[in-house]
């Protein structure tokens, strides 16, 4: 499954949970210190790691839509 | 399987399990009711934003995703483990194969203040909204209690424009989790707010006839208050067991997997699980989110027949937000670690050391710096692992 991945940053307040959860998707921005997803990302396989860190962000900032 | 406790931990277990593809019948209980709920935002937007609830962990399409049988407004008053069944408060038995142990832990208390009104604990949403509409009253707060709990709720109150006051009775705040330099820094961070910060002090009585009108202090200091939050730790919930299972004042008796002793397929995940640590082989007992998530994780793997021969392994990752500053700590600290200080380009990270190796990291709005030690922690942890 592929998703869409969408950060709220009104929400998001760099817990660093979703980097843990899929280091290869997520980073924290070196400016803003928010979620961002990694340049060629997210892949077709990256989808059990997505749902694991959209569950794993304290405040839900991660959306994720099928596409 | 029935999963006692619809926190984060006994939804996560049940989330993984089906994720994992495990099909078999399920039962959540829960004592609370209504729909399962997040607890982290009870001691900050919930008590700060009229109209602002906690987040749902299980909704009513998520729960007809995972296909669970909840049940809410259910306390389980017992267990009888030679037939495997769970007495309930309103005379249910409920069989049970696979159990999990997630009741969580609540509030101690302190027995000198339940004459009065006006006294308050954080537990439950309840709780949270019980203290949101008396702030509305515009009180003179105290909080007795300089732990993660009290901190935020003195940072809620003073966001508020509220009175503050809170009697630690340690030297410290936070100083069961924090090494001295480190509380020292979230103690200026509260005074630089204005909160009045009073530690190495004890509650020795209440003030006032029905209604609290003060708390009198060991020093014999008469401090006024018009609503007091008491947030001094918590005990996990285990009356329950019985005496089927060991259990002690700090928690059920779990091996370095999870596993509860004196019961077979059993186990227990969040506050309630006392398990020895991988690392120092002492017994360990947390009451964090992100902690709990990771053991309900593990648990489920293991129900679900995955191959788990690893003991269960946490950094400890902890945060939390006062006064605006995200704080964020992981590993650990303490006796026979040093702890240096070093500024960021946005804060500030302590880092703790044993010798050359980093053994945690406490941040003041330093997020990368933080995960870049969790990370390092998190490797670490792997590497040992195999």
């Amino acid at each position: 499954m592929s998703y869409r991945v969408d950060i709220d940053e009104t929400l998001c307040n760099g817990y660093g949970n979703c980097v843990v959860a899929a280091p290869e998707v997520f980073d924290l921005d070196a400016e803003s210190n928010i979620a961002v997803v990694l340049p060629g990302h997210p892949v077709e396989n990256d989808g059990p790691a997505l749902r694991e860190a959209a569950t794993d962000c304290p405040v839900r900032a991660i959306v994720l839509s099928e596409t | 399987m029935v999963v006692v406790g619809a926190s984060v931990a006994g939804v996560r277990v049940v989330q993984a399990l089906r994720s994992s593809g495990h099909d078999s019948p399920v039962v959540l209980v829960d004592r609370e009711n209504g729909a399962p709920y997040d607890k982290p935002a009870l001691s900050k937007e919930v008590l700060t934003s009229p109209g602002t609830d906690p987040s749902v962990l299980l909704d009513d399409a998520g729960l007809r995703d995972l296909d669970v049988d909840l049940r809410v407004g259910t306390t389980i008053t017992g267990i009888a483990p030679a037939t495997r069944q769970l007495e309930s408060s309103d005379g249910e038995r409920i069989a049970f194969g696979a159990l999990v142990v997630a009741t969580g832990s609540a509030p101690r208390r302190i027995p000198l203040l339940d004459a009065f009104t006006g006294v308050h604990y954080l537990r439950t949403r309840a709780d949270a909204e019980a203290i949101r509409a008396a702030f509305a009253q515009r009180p003179r707060v105290v909080v007795v209690g300089g732990g993660f709990v009290g901190l935020e709720v003195a940072s809620s109150a003073r966001s508020l424009g509220l009175e503050v006051t809170v009697v630690e009775a340690a030297h410290r705040p936070a100083g069961r989790v924090l090494p001295a330099a480190v509380a020292d820094h979230l103690a200026a961070l509260h005074r630089e707010h204005s909160v009045r910060l009073l530690c190495g002090r004890t509650v020795v009585g209440g003030l006032g006839s029905t209604r609290i009108e003060g708390l009198e202090l060991d020093d014999g200091t008469r401090l006024p208050a018009d609503l007091v939050v008491v947030g001094i730790g918590t005990a996990p919930v285990t009356d329950w067991l019985g005496g089927g299972v060991p259990t002690t004042g700090d928690g059920v008796h779990c091996d370095p997997g999870l596993a509860v002793h004196g019961l077979s397929r059993t186990w227990a995940v969040g506050d309630v699980a006392a398990w020895p640590d991988a690392e120092t082989g002492h017994p360990r007992r947390t009451e964090h989110w992100t902690t709990a998530r990771e053991q309900a994780a593990y648990v489920a793997k293991v129900i679900a027949g995955g191959q788990v021969s690893e003991p269960f392994r946490t950094t400890g990752y902890v945060w939390s937000d006062q006064h605006g500053t995200r704080i964020q700590h992981v590993g650990r600290a303490g006796p026979g670690t040093v702890t240096r200080s070093e500024p960021t380009d946005t804060g500030r990270l302590f880092v703790h050391c044993r010798g050359d190796e980093v053994t945690g990291a406490t941040a003041f709005d330093a997020p990368r710096e933080l995960l870049a030690v969790r990370r390092l922690l998190t490797t670490g942890n792997r590497e040992v692992a195999r």
